[in-house]
Formats: C-alpha cells, sequence, structure tokens
C-alpha cells in the first residue's frame, strides 16, 4: 500500500502541481500591469521544484507499485527540462508582452507540460507514460494556438492536434496491445514478459512495438513522422516554438528509453531496426530540406529533424555507451535550440518577426555580440569541434560505429550537407551588408540579455568542459 | 463474440481513418471521436471478454480473475475516455476559431469555400 | 613537460587578446601575433635537444575518457619539424602582413584569425590523440574559411570561402569517421597505442574502409585531385594567408597526416593503390593547369597542387628512401613557394594587379624583388644548387625505383617527367612573363620596390633556398633527420644529401625537363600566346551546379513532402503505420489461437448490429452534420452498452455521459460551422482514403483477434484480492481509481481541468469572432422542455449528490456525479434560452476547477495528517439516512475535488462555446 516513504519520490511533481494550480489562483487576481509577478512566480516554481529534483535521496525509488520511478536517469533529464524550461521563460517574455499574448495561462500551460514531461520520464507503467504524454500534447496543442489574433496560429494547432490525437491514438494501440500480449501495464514486467514470450506472443509484442515505435517516433518529429513539425514550428508564436521545440526532446528520450530498453530490451532486435530506418530517413530529410528554407524557424524545425536522427543513432546503438550519448545530445539540443530561438526573439519586435533568414543580414555589423553569440548557437549545432554540438555528435558516433557503421557514415555525410545551412546564417550575419543599418535595438530585458549571453557561451563552455556532464550521463544509465 | 468485436472495432477504425482523411473539420471531430472509441474497445478487449462478472467484490469473497472482469483495462479505458473528450473539446474549439479566422472549415485554413 | 602546452596555447592568447582589442593599430597587433609566434619558436627550441636524442614528449590531460577524447599532446620528430615551418613560416608572414594590410584593413581582425589558424595547425602537428587532431584538423578549415573570406565584400573572396570550407569540412568527417574506426580497431585514440598497432590495423575487416576515410579527409585538405579546386578559388585570400595556410602550412596538414599515420595505415596493396594514382594525377593536372593561368596567384596555386602530389605520390610509394623525399620536400617546397607567394604579393602591393597580360617589364621598377622571384622560381623549376633540385631528384629516383604492377612502373616515371617538363615552363613563365616580355599594360601607378621590411621575409626564405640548395647536409640535415624518424617511428635509412650523385638516370631526367621545359614554353609562347588562353575552372562549375542541384532537389523534395496539406500528412501517417504494422503480421501471419468463443447473447448482438448500423450512417450522412451526429451519439451508445454486457459498469456510465456532453459541445460548436459538407470532389482520392483506411482498420482488427484469442496472463488479480481487505471499498475500479490510482486521477482530472482552462484561452476575448459569423438565431426553447429542465436540474443535483456519495461502494464517484451535475446545470441554461453559464468570462468555473485540483490534492496529501497512507481510505462508514453507508475518508475529500474539477470543467467548456454564440450575436 501507499505509504509516506512511497509518495517521497513524488515531492518535486506534487510541489509542480500544487504550486501550478495555486498561480493559477493568484493569476486570476493579478491586474495586466502587474503580471510580471506570475512570470517570476513561475520562475521560481521551476528553480524550486529543480532543487528539490536535485536533493540527494536515496538510489531509486518507487512509488504507486512501480508506476513512478525515481533514479539518477530521471532526475537528470528532469533536471534539463526544468533548465530549459526556465531559460524558455526568461526568453519568451520580451516576445509575449507586446503581443498581447504576456498572459497567465502561457505560464500555466508550460508548467503543466513541465509536468508531463516529468511524469514521462519517471514512468514505470505504460499508464503514466499516457498520462504524461496527454499532459504535455494538450498543453502544447492549446499553446500553439495561443495567438488568438493569428490564422496561421489557428491552422498549424489544427495540424498539430490532428496529427498529435492520432499519433497517441497509435500509441496507446500500441499500449494495448502489449497489455494484450503480456497482461501487465508495468514496464518492468513487461520487459520479464517479453523475455519469456513464446513465438506467437512474440508476434503481438512486434504488432504492439511498432504502434509504440510510431507513436515515439511523431513525438520525437522522426521522418518520416515528422509532417506537423515545420508547420506548426513556423505557425507558432515564436514563444511557444521555443518551449515545444526544446525541453520535449529531453522528455521524448527519457520516454523512449524507458519504452524501448526498460520495456522492451529483449525485442531490441527489432527496435534497432525500426529506429535505423528512422534514423536514416530524419537524417536525410531533415539535412536536404533545411538547405531550401529562407525561413529560419523552418530551417530550424527540418534541423530538428536532423537532429533527431542522430538522437536516435545513439538510442539504437542499444549499449549503455548509446544510451548515455542520446542521453547527452537531448540535453545539450535542448539548450541549444532554446538559445536559437532565444536569438529569433532578440530580433523581433512588436511589429516585426525576425524569422526570416535574410533578417539576420549584417547582424555582425548591426550588434558584433550577438552576432557571436548567433555563432557560437549555430556553430554547436553545425556539430563544429569543439562547441558541445560536436561532443554529443561524436559520443553518438561512437556508439553507432562499429555495428551501424554505414549509418553512422550516412549521418557524417548528411552532417556536412547540414553544415551548408548553418553556415548560411553565419555568411548572412558576417559578410552581408544589413537590410537597414541601424544599430540593434536590444530587449531592456536584463535577464533576458544575460541569459541569453550565458547561454550561447554554455555551448563553448560545455564542449570545452564536457566531461561532468557526459560522465553524469553514463553514470546514470544503468549498465 | 470475439471475433465479431474485433470486426466491429476495424469498421471503427477504418471508418474513423476515411472521415479523419476527408478535409473538413468537422468530418475530423467526427473520425476521432470514432477512432477514440475503437481504441477504448481495444484497451477493454486486451483484458478480455467477460460478460456478466463486473469487478465487484462482495464483501467476504476474495476476487479473481475467474469471477471477475479485469479490472486494469479498464482503469486505462477511463483515462482514455476523459483523454478523449478533452481532445474533442479543444478540437472543437480550434476547428471553431479557425472557421472564424479563415472563413472556411478547410483544415488547411483557405483552402476550401468559404461558405 | 609544461613547456607544451604552453606552446600551444600562445597561438590562442593571442588571438583572444587580439579580438579583445579590435582597436590596435597594425604595428602593435603585429607585434601580438608575433611576440606569440617568437615565443612558440623558443620554446620549441628548447626541446629540440631532447626530440634530437629521440625522446618522444608528453603531456596528456583527460578530457572525455570515456569517449577516448584526451588533450593529449605528444612530440616526436616529425610533430618538431612541422611546428618549426608553421612557427617560422609563421614568424615571417606575420611581419609581411604587418606591410601588406592596407589602412581599410582591420588588422586586430586579421591577426586575430591568423593567430587563431596558427593555433589550430600546431593543434594538429603536436596533437598525440586522434580525436584531438580532428578537432584541430576541424579548426583549421574554419580559420580558414574566415581568412579566405577576410574581405568579405567581394564576392569571389566569399565564394572562395565556402567552397574551401565545404570541401576541406566534408573530407574532416571523412577523416573523422575513419578515426573512429581506427580508434575501435586499435582500442585507443593515443597515437602512440594507434601508430603501434600498425600489424592489428592491417589486418582488420575494416582496414579499407577506415584508410579510404582518412585519405578523403587528407586528400581534400591537400587538394588532391579531384578535390583540388577549392585551393585555386582560395585565392582570393590576402596573400600572408595565401603564403601562409595555402602554400606552408594548412595544406601540409593533408600529406602530414598521412606521413604521420604512415607506420599504422601503410605498407599494404590497398594504401599503394589509393594513394599513387592519386598523387600522380594531382601532381600531373596541377602542373599542367598552372601552366594557363592568367594570375600569378592562380599559377602558384597550381603548382602548388602539383607539389603536393608529387609529395603525396612519395609516401604511396611507401619505401624509406621515398619518404625521405617527401619529408624533404615538405620543406623545400615551404620554403620556395611560400617566398614566392609573398613575392607575388609584393607584385600584386606595389601595381595593383596580379594578371600576366598586364605584368611585363617590371624587372626595370623592381629588380631586388626580382631577383628574389627568379631565385625561388629556379627553386621550384628544380635547377641545380637550389633546394628544390635536391628533392626532385631524389623523387625521380624513387619513382624509377617503382616496384608494381608493370603499367605503374612505366606510369609514375613518365607522369613525373611530364610534370617536370610543365615545373620547368610555369617557372620560366612566372619569371619571364613578369619580369620581362615587355612593358606594362594599362597599370594605373607606376610600380616600385616595397618597404623595406615588407621584403625581409622573402629575403629570409631564399637565402634558405640558397644555402640548403648548396650545403644540404649541414643545413637541413639534422632537420630533415628528425622528421624522418619521426614518420618511420623508428631509424631513418641511409641517405645521402648532396648536389653530385654522378650521371644517372634520374640527373638526366632533370635535363630533359630543363631543357623540356624551356622548349615547352617558348614554344607555347610563340605558337599559342599564352595570354589568350580564357579558362573557367572546371572544378568549381562542378561544385556549383552540384551545389545547385542540391539545393534544387532539396525544393523538390520539400514539394513534394510539404504540400501544407493536413489531409496528405495524415494520409502519410496512416500509411507509413500500415506498411510498418503490416510488414510484421504478413510475416508472420496473425497467430490466431483457439477461439475462446464468448457468447454474445441476444443484447450483445444487439449491440454490435447498433454499433455496425450507426457507423454505417456515419458514413452514409458524414456530409449531413446534424444527422451524423446523431449517428455517432448511436455508436457511442452502443459502446456504453458493450461495457455494461461486458461487466464494466463504471466505464459504461462514464462513456455515456461524456458522450452526452461530446454532443452537446458538438452541437454548439456546429453552429458555427457549415451545416453540410461539401461533396467529394474527387472521387478517385475517397476510394483511395478507403482502401488506405480499411487496410488499417483490417490490420487493427487482426491484432486485436489474435490477442482475444490467447490466453491471459494478469496481474489484475492482485487487484481484485486486495480490493476488499485492504481498500474498504467494494467497487474494484472505484477502488483502483481512488487508491491505487490515486496519482493518476490527479493527472486525469488535471487533463480534465486543463482542458477546461483550454478552451477558455482559445475562445476567450473577442477578436477571433468577427460579427460574419453569426449563426442563426436560435428558436425558442419548447415550453415542454423549459418545464422538464425545470425538474431536471433539481434532479441532476440529487442524482449527483447520490452517486457521489454512493461512489466508493457502487459505480459513481466524484467523476461520475461531476458530470452528472454539469449536464443538469447546462440543459436547464440551455432550455431556459439562457447562453451564459455561470459568470461571463468563465471565471466561476475556473475558479471550481483550481479549487477541486487543490482540494484533491490536499485530499490526497491531508491523510498523512491523520497517519494514513496517500489517498487511503480506511476509516469508519458514516451511515447516512437514505444513501446508507457512506465511507468518510480522505478519499472523499480526494473524490469532492475530483467531483469539483469535472464538474467545472465540463461547464467552463460549454459555457465557452455557447459564449462564442453570444458574442458573436451581439453585433
Amino acid at each position: 500500500m501507499l505509504t509516506w516513504n512511497e509518495l517521497l519520490p513524488l515531492v518535486p511533481e506534487t510541489f509542480l502541481l500544487g504550486a501550478t494550480l495555486l498561480l493559477l489562483i493568484v493569476d486570476l487576481f493579478v491586474s495586466q500591469q502587474r503580471r510580471g509577478l506570475t512570470h517570476f512566480l513561475a520562475i521560481v516554481i521551476l528553480v524550486l521544484t529543480a532543487i528539490l529534483t536535485a536533493r540527494p535521496h536515496p538510489e531509486a525509488q518507487q512509488a504507486f507499485g512501480g508506476m513512478f520511478i525515481r533514479d539518477g536517469f530521471a532526475d537528470l533529464l528532469k533536471l534539463g527540462i526544468l533548465v530549459t524550461a526556465i531559460a524558455v521563460f526568461v526568453y519568451a517574455k520580451p516576445y509575449l508582452k507586446p503581443r498581447g499574448l504576456f498572459q497567465g495561462e502561457f505560464y500555466v500551460l508550460c508548467l503543466t507540460g513541465v509536468l508531463g514531461m516529468m511524469l514521462m520520464v519517471s514512468a514505470g507503467n505504460l499508464i503514466m507514460i499516457y498520462l504524461g504524454l496527454a499532459l504535455l500534447a494538450l498543453s502544447s496543442y492549446a499553446l500553439v494556438a495561443l495567438n488568438r489574433d493569428s490564422p496561421q496560429s489557428s491552422e498549424s494547432a489544427m495540424k498539430y492536434f490532428v496529427l498529435g490525437a492520432l499519433a497517441s491514438g497509435m500509441l496507446l494501440y500500441g499500449m494495448s496491445m502489449l497489455y494484450g500480449a503480456t497482461g501487465t501495464l508495468d514496464l518492468s514486467r513487461i520487459h520479464g514478459a517479453a523475455e519469456i514470450a513464446r513465438h506467437d506472443q512474440r508476434m503481438l509484442l512486434l504488432f504492439g512495438l511498432v504502434f509504440v515505435v510510431v507513436g515515439l517516433a511523431f513525438k520525437f518529429g522522426a521522418a518520416p513522422f515528422h509532417m506537423w513539425l515545420p508547420d506548426v514550428y513556423q505557425g507558432s508564436p515564436t514563444a511557444v516554438t521555443l518551449f515545444i521545440a526544446s525541453a520535449p526532446k529531453i522528455a521524448a528520450f527519457g520516454m523512449a528509453w524507458r519504452l524501448l530498453e526498460g520495456g522492451l530490451a529483449s525485442l531490441a532486435s527489432d527496435w534497432q531496426g525500426m529506429l535505423a530506418v528512422l534514423a536514416l530517413l530524419s537524417l536525410a530529410i531533415g539535412n536536404l530540406v533545411a538547405i531550401a528554407q529562407t525561413n529560419l524557424k523552418r530551417m530550424l524545425a527540418y534541423s530538428t529533424i536532423s537532429h533527431v536522427g542522430f538522437l536516435l543513432l545513439g538510442l539504437l546503438a542499444g549499449t549503455k555507451e548509446g544510451y548515455a550519448a542520446a542521453m547527452f545530445y537531448a540535453l545539450t539540443y535542448a539548450i541549444t535550440t532554446a538559445a536559437a530561438f532565444g536569438m529569433i526573439v532578440l530580433l523581433s519586435r512588436a511589429d516585426f518577426e525576425a524569422e526570416e533568414i535574410d533578417d539576420f543580414k549584417g547582424l555582425n555589423q548591426r550588434n558584433g555580440w550577438y552576432a557571436g553569440m548567433m555563432l557560437m548557437v549555430m556553430a554547436s549545432l553545425a556539430g563544429v569541434p569543439i562547441w558541445v554540438g560536436f561532443i554529443a555528435k561524436l559520443a553518438v558516433l561512437q556508439a553507432a560505429v562499429p555495428e551501424f557503421l554505414w549509418l553512422a557514415i550516412a549521418g557524417g555525410v548528411f552532417a556536412v550537407i547540414g553544415s551548408f545551412y548553418y553556415l548560411r546564417v553565419i555568411k548572412v550575419m558576417y559578410f552581408d551588408p544589413p537590410a537597414s543599418p541601424d544599430p540593434l535595438v536590444v530587449p531592456a530585458d536584463v535577464p533576458f540579455r544575460f541569459v541569453l549571453s550565458a547561454n550561447s557561451l554554455l555551448l563553448l563552455g560545455l564542449g570545452i568542459a564536457s566531461g561532468p556532464l557526459w560522465a553524469w550521463c553514463l553514470a546514470v544509465v544503468p549498465s | 463474440m470475439e471475433l465479431a468485436l474485433s470486426i466491429a472495432i476495424g469498421l471503427l477504425i477504418a471508418a474513423g481513418t476515411w472521415l479523419a482523411l476527408r478535409a473538413r473539420t468537422f468530418d475530423l471531430v467526427l473520425g476521432l471521436t470514432l477512432l477514440s472509441y475503437a481504441v477504448n474497445l481495444a484497451i477493454f478487449a486486451m483484458g478480455r471478454l467477460a460478460p456478466g462478472k463486473p469487478p465487484l467484490v462482495r464483501e467476504g469473497t476474495a476476487g479473481a480473475l475467474a469471477t471477475h472482469a479485469d479490472p486494469l483495462p479498464q482503469a486505462l479505458v477511463l483515462t482514455a475516455i476523459v483523454i478523449s473528450f478533452a481532445m474533442t473539446a479543444l478540437l472543437l474549439a480550434i476547428a471553431v476559431r479557425s472557421r472564424a479566422a479563415n472563413r472556411s472549415d478547410h483544415v488547411d485554413g483557405g483552402g476550401g469555400d468559404g461558405a | 613537460m609544461t613547456a607544451l602546452p604552453l606552446l600551444l596555447a600562445l597561438p590562442f592568447v593571442a588571438a583572444l587578446a587580439l579580438a579583445a582589442l579590435p582597436r590596435l593599430s597594425r604595428t602593435a597587433a603585429a607585434l601580438v601575433a608575433g611576440a606569440a609566434t617568437l615565443g612558440g619558436l623558443a620554446l620549441l627550441g628548447g626541446m629540440a635537444g631532447a626530440v634530437a636524442d629521440g625522446e618522444v614528449l608528453r603531456f596528456k590531460l583527460d578530457w572525455l575518457p570515456s569517449l577516448g577524447l584526451a588533450f593529449s599532446l605528444r612530440v616526436d620528430g616529425l610533430a618538431w619539424m612541422f611546428a618549426a615551418i608553421v612557427l617560422g613560416i609563421g614568424a615571417l608572414v606575420v611581419l609581411y602582413a604587418r606591410w601588406y594590410l592596407a589602412d581599410e584593413d582591420p588588422p586586430a581582425r586579421f591577426f586575430a584569425m591568423l593567430s587563431l589558424f596558427m593555433g589550430a595547425m600546431l593543434g594538429v602537428t603536436l596533437a598525440g590523440n586522434l580525436l584531438l587532431l580532428v578537432v584541430f584538423w576541424e579548426l583549421t578549415s574554419i580559420s580558414s574559411f574566415l581568412l579566405i573570406g577576410f574581405w568579405h565584400r567581394r564576392a569571389d573572396a566569399r565564394a572562395g570561402a565556402r567552397m574551401a570550407l565545404t570541401i576541406t569540412g566534408m573530407g574532416g568527417l571523412c577523416l573523422l569517421a575513419g578515426v573512429l574506426l581506427i580508434g575501435r580497431i586499435a582500442g585507443s585514440f593515443e597515437l602512440d597505442v594507434v601508430l603501434a598497432a600498425g600489424e592489428a590495423i592491417r589486418a582488420h575487416a575494416l582496414y579499407e574502409p577506415a584508410l579510404a576515410l582518412v585519405l578523403l579527409g587528407a586528400f581534400t585538405k591537400s587538394a588532391q585531385f579531384p578535390f583540388h579546386s577549392w585551393l585555386p578559388h582560395a585565392m582570393a585570400a590576402p596573400t600572408p594567408v595565401s603564403a601562409y595556410l595555402h602554400s606552408a602550412t594548412m595544406v601540409k596538414a593533408g600529406v602530414f597526416l598521412i606521413a604521420r599515420l604512415h607506420p599504422a595505415l601503410a605498407g599494404s596493396e590497398a594504401w599503394f593503390w589509393m594513394v599513387v594514382p592519386v598523387g600522380l594525377a594531382t601532381l600531373v593536372v596541377g602542373a599542367a593547369l598552372a601552366l594557363v593561368q592568367q594570375d600569378l596567384k592562380g599559377l602558384l596555386a597550381y603548382s602548388t597542387i602539383s607539389h603536393l602530389g608529387l609529395i603525396t605520390l612519395l609516401f604511396g610509394l611507401d619505401t624509406e628512401l621515398a619518404v625521405v623525399a617527401g619529408v624533404f620536400h615538405i620543406l623545400n617546397h615551404a620554403t620556395f613557394k611560400a617566398s614566392l607567394f609573398m613575392a607575388a604579393g609584393i607584385i600584386d602591393h606595389e601595381t595593383g594587379s596580379r594578371d600576366f597580360r598586364r605584368l611585363n617589364g617590371l624587372w626595370k621598377h623592381m629588380p631586388v624583388t626580382g631577383a628574389l622571384a627568379i631565385v625561388a622560381s629556379l627553386a621550384m623549376a628544380g635547377v641545380p644548387l637550389l633546394n628544390g633540385f635536391l628533392s626532385k631528384e631524389m623523387f625521380l629516383a624513387e619513382t624509377l625505383a617503382t616496384e608494381s604492377h608493370a603499367l605503374m612502373e612505366f606510369l609514375v616515371p613518365a607522369g613525373a617527367l611530364v610534370a617536370g617538363i610543365f615545373a620547368v615552363a610555369y617557372s620560366l613563365r612566372f619569371v619571364h612573363d613578369v619580369f620581362f616580355n615587355g612593358e606594362p599594360v594599362g597599370l594605373d601607378r607606376v610600380p616600385h620596390e616595397p618597404p623595406r621590411f615588407m621584403r625581409v621575409p622573402v629575403e629570409v626564405l631564399v637565402v634558405l633556398c640558397l644555402v640548403v640548395g648548396m650545403f644540404p647536409q649541414h643545413t637541413i640535415g639534422p632537420l630533415l633527420a628528425l622528421g624522418v624518424q619521426g614518420v618511420l617511428q623508428g631509424p631513418a635509412p641511409e641517405y645521402k644529401l648532396a648536389i653530385w650523385h654522378g650521371f644517372n638516370l634520374p640527373l638526366a631526367l632533370s635535363a630533359i625537363g630543363l631543357v623540356g621545359g624551356v622548349a615547352l614554353y617558348f614554344g607555347l609562347q610563340r605558337g599559342i600566346n599564352l595570354h589568350r588562353i580564357e579558362r573557367a575552372s572546371t572544378g568549381k562549375r562542378v561544385f556549383d551546379a552540384l551545389v545547385r542541384r542540391l539545393v534544387d532537389l532539396a525544393r523538390r523534395v520539400t514539394r513534394a513532402l510539404e504540400n501544407g496539406s493536413l489531409q496528405r500528412y495524415l494520409l502519410l501517417l496512416v500509411l507509413a503505420a500500415v506498411v510498418l504494422g503490416g510488414a510484421p503480421l504478413l510475416e508472420a501471419g496473425p497467430g490466431f489461437g483457439d477461439p475462446p468463443g464468448t457468447p454474445a447473447g441476444i443484447a450483445g448482438w444487439l449491440a454490435l448490429a447498433l454499433l455496425v448500423a450507426g457507423v454505417l450512417a456515419v458514413l452514409r450522412w458524414y456530409r449531413e452534420r446534424l444527422l451524423a451526429v446523431i449517428a455517432v451519439g448511436v455508436v457511442g451508445l452502443a459502446v456504453s452498452l458493450l461495457f455494461v454486457l461486458l461487466s464494466a459498469p463504471d466505464l459504461a456510465l462514464t462513456q455515456l455521459l461524456v458522450e452526452v456532453a461530446s454532443v452537446l459541445l458538438i452541437l454548439l460548436a456546429l453552429r458555427f460551422l457549415p451545416q453540410q459538407s461539401p461533396p467529394e470532389r474527387r472521387r478517385g482520392r475517397a476510394w483511395l482514403h478507403g482502401v488506405v483506411a480499411g487496410a488499417f482498420g483490417a490490420g487493427v482488427a487482426t491484432a486485436v483477434y489474435a490477442v482475444l484469442t490467447r490466453p491471459t496472463r494478469s496481474i489484475s488479480d492482485y487487484f481484485l484480492r486486495t480490493t476488499v481487505p485492504e481498500g474498504g471499498g467494494a467497487n474494484a475500479v472505484n477502488v483502483i481509481i481512488v487508491d491505487y490510482r490515486g496519482f493518476d486521477t490527479l493527472g486525469e482530472i488535471a487533463v480534465f481541468g486543463i482542458a477546461g482552462l483550454l478552451l477558455h484561452a482559445l475562445l476567450r476575448g473577442r477578436a477571433g469572432v468577427p460579427g460574419t459569423l453569426v449563426p442563426p438565431q436560435p428558436a425558442r426553447p419548447a415550453f415542454l422542455l423549459q418545464v422538464s429542465a425545470q425538474v431536471l436540474l433539481p434532479l441532476a443535483i440529487a442524482v449527483s449528490l447520490y452517486l457521489f456519495l454512493r461512489g466508493h461502494n457502487a459505480p459513481g464517484g466524484g467523476f461520475i456525479a461531476g458530470l452528472v451535475l454539469a449536464l443538469g446545470v447546462a440543459l436547464q441554461a440551455l432550455a431556459a434560452g439562457r447562453e451564459a453559464l455561470g459568470a461571463p468570462d468563465g471565471r466561476t468555473w475556473q475558479a471550481w476547477i483550481a479549487w477541486g485540483l487543490v482540494v484533491a490534492t490536499l485530499g490526497g496529501i491531508g491523510s498523512f495528517l491523520f497517519g494514513h497512507p496517500f489517498l487511503t481510505s480506511s476509516t469508519p462508514y458514516v451511515d447516512l439516512p437514505l444513501v446508507g453507508a457512506v465511507p468518510f475518508a480522505s478519499a472523499t475529500v480526494f473524490d469532492t475535488g475530483v467531483y469539483l474539477v469535472v464538474a467545472g470543467a465540463t461547464l467552463l467548456m460549454l459555457a465557452m462555446l455557447a459564449r462564442v454564440h453570444a458574442q458573436a450575436g451581439d453585433r
């Protein structure tokens, strides 16, 4: 039965839930002029949740008979999610404010999404995974539609929603097949049951696995289940894109690991094949199509797809190193993306969305410092040594070689093609004349400026001093 | 009954998918509703069919699967029903807004008629 | 050994300092960069003794040990020699650039980038870990990109920079892949281990791919055919950059790598056949193309390509003496080519042109520069008494000694001879065309000698050419020996550095080359006039075409995949699922077991029939939306019936109520949507969709049936057994919800509540609802409905309360009770013709949701205060009249929260959708 001890692992989540509800109530009584209070409180909530998460606790705890698992793996991912979310909040403010979107609901929805993600990475049971996913998905759909004045926003919300609903329906169906085959929803028991499954039961498991993988691929945005991603990235308000493009990748990785390694490790040879196809397609489509984009948000969307390909490369290796590499990739990718969209916010004005690559023309002449910061971001995305993106790629490729040598080589080739479009952004910033000669008006928001610069520099710092994070990833993945 | 139920689920899936593929928001709502019925039934069926054995345990008797329906998938279905209701509501809101913004109920915005 | 990291750090420190002080003057900036270089040289000098004694200096700092990435530095003879070239020529280039840069060029930026490159290049030479080498390797590509694009306002500079980076960057990634393989094979990325593991590497199955990948990296960097064309386009860079990167150092990184990994990779057939043909082709093609350039630096660039081919070829021949010749030529080429580039830069600087067609007869105007350039050109041509002659002689000897297939035994020396002839011809052209051959054409100024110090670096290098050429043993001898030992990782072979080896075949070939070259040049000049040759670069065309193709392909793929149509995406999604899921199904068969044949009973068949009829009705009338909604309702009813029949009364009730709520919502929304769907415009597509959807449904049905025909192994037994004794309630599902699923339910109602808030967020405000969307005015509700609703509301409240209180022992609970209440209220409001439910902005229901969630959370946590585990309810029952025993437990508090949330959320949703109507009607 449930006892105090069993509840202890849930303290961060419970706190987050309660605090979010209180914030919802508080926000009802906050006037628009004092909305900064909601912003501040939301960040405080995240910080406190992070502290609660980071607090030392005994090894691997469980709650609700294993439905919820708190281990080092979950903790690290949660910290990644929380830190990214803090950055997202800081970056979002200067964007939301002049657009009349600076409302409590943005914060409440994001916090709910964060809660969903935390449940996803801690799930020990299919129900918990589905619940976490539904929380995240619902708040994401609503966030995408947040800008009531934009038809484009409605349209992308519709796309995201319909495809997402279908995909989570498939995931749910896959889960029910797993249940039908094993008679349990508990991942560790599924693991046990799958190991001793007879041939005909394996068949059912395999069928369930297919739908589970489809659901995962959709969440990741891996090709060919990526169609929603570019439209949604482009169509959403940048502050929202910021949120859905960053932290959910960490959660998706956590969920994938729990499902595939935690539950279906004995079907590894089957899902490795599926993930290999997804990875290859993602690398190819993501990198190739990104070249043709002129819209930065869209380009970043395709770049995400290609990065997912890399991440999958680590995941499908199916080894401790592979998982750690994928984990490292997910964590560092999330903060890199946050910085990238933060840069778009930086250049945007109340009446102007700086989403075209051309908007970055001559940035170096308009503001050398932030051009340098953008350079950091692009270099890291492109995987230039010694930025953290390189270390992440290196780790993933190492995990994939030699078993998946050709896939790794394909990854390398597409990475080169990929560097082409990041390079274009750098070229445009440094080599092209600016559209307007005026110096860049940087938002006056001091935390925004500080966090954006720190975040960009962190990409270099984490590359040089990648040891601790890598060691941490390696330590929390059970062998 | 197993075969009949499976076929019914298949029918729901096929009809729901087909409707979802129509390019109108309202058809999407209908399609997704049918799909959610199908998925709910499928999950439920995974606990195997047990007519006449509700999971109500009388005082003093021990529950067992021989005499009672499997409550676990039922709990999962409850979650699924709730979530699919939330989804339906959300989709309707988006559909209404999309119509208002685009003057069309075509799923791609302006792609259809203005009626 | 701390001098080692310091040596590497110096240029980076200088680069940082220069980047931080962008306003430095030219002299100051040059001094900073120069100080780092000279300091480095001093440190390097300090290591000379130890290295000469055969010691290998090491420094190691762990970076990512588990990835094999370590910051480890390693200096042996080869590394020392290369570092000496990098720093030595670097110092001269810094001095030269001080005078070369124009007033409008930002000096600090230039020297910062130059220092960055120097650091990267030093890193490549000193790296003791292959991954670290790759890191620095890529850094050289990037700094080279920045330097080539230094004059970024010029289109050719930008294009050249991009081309160079693309090609070398791609090579760098191949190198990375190759290195990863080598590391896997050798078990470490540490150079010491890898160099010692040559046997194992060559014997490994992955040797060939690894070798090919590493060589691709080296070839692209060293501009080997067919990857050579980036180098001529890199000539858009300022000349100090060309002198430094594109003749002496960076392009040598490729051959350096070949030399570095020689012990690990060389010594196989594959090595010979991969390296020699490429080197040979590069040697000949580069030499031939050099002759027909019209740009001073273009000629030098192609000549560099040719010489790099020569060095590659030598390493490919893979004899110890060939290695000696290769290392020697690296040294020699660096000296004479750097000086030639600098001379070309001086000419460009003083005349404003690099065009052979305009530059003539400069001897009169700049005799000193002329003399220097002539000596260096002669070294390039391989004329005796100059350093180029010595290594060329060794090269020719080695080509003649080739032992391989007969064809190669002929081709290699023949190619060497042809290239030698061309080398003489283009060297001659460089001298004759620029300094003699008539008068300058159309220069806008009178050329004169450059500033004194700009010439110093050239003088130093030219003197080196002469001294080495005449007294090799005493000047270059020790350095060469050092380098060779480093390459071979062992003692150098016996060789003699001398000008005169007696009359032999190589000498004859040299002579033929000299005479032939002179004849070729003057013959061509006479016959077709080299100035007339207009030649666009094929490489550039191919590169541009490739890039264009790629972008085109990208566009096409985009158009094919992303037409923005949700329908298309959905179809793709379903198709992908059908294919992925169909594969295992078709492969292994569904694996049906024995059907348990559960009897359906009349009610069961009726429910199923109702379901099928409902689905068919939806499909038939989906375009008549009102009818379709009713049909969907019928399907929902049938599903509820099935739940009842299959022993899930809880589900049935929930399903039914949710169904009613959904239909209400749909009807409300329908007022803002067209009442009819347009007819199918393309019947073919509808059929296609039908086929896909049918396949999908069939697959799913098959899988479900397959599961249903196998026995179950459920852990649910556990739940059933523990329900009564521990949970204190009889309704297993409900107990699961409250106890086992307590937290889960919290999540569920959070979802529910959030959905309500979402709807509120989405439909709040007027902006999204233009006045044109006024729906038809609702007819006044029928009197009967009004009356019945008046009765219904109190009834609904009563039923709701009853269900709530009974919930723990009978189907019901907070969830269902909440729904009942909400529907009652909604129905009553609708019947009364009121559109607004609760406060106009929905605040009432928002508060219900928020408080409900708080109560539920507290209900869970609160049980601790009474010493009970979370969300359990083992406290005694309270007897209420009419209702019976009511469990008064913390779980009841929890259920209250659930009740509030569900009712609040449902009402909020209904209110918001109804309100859209009210608003639109206002206008």
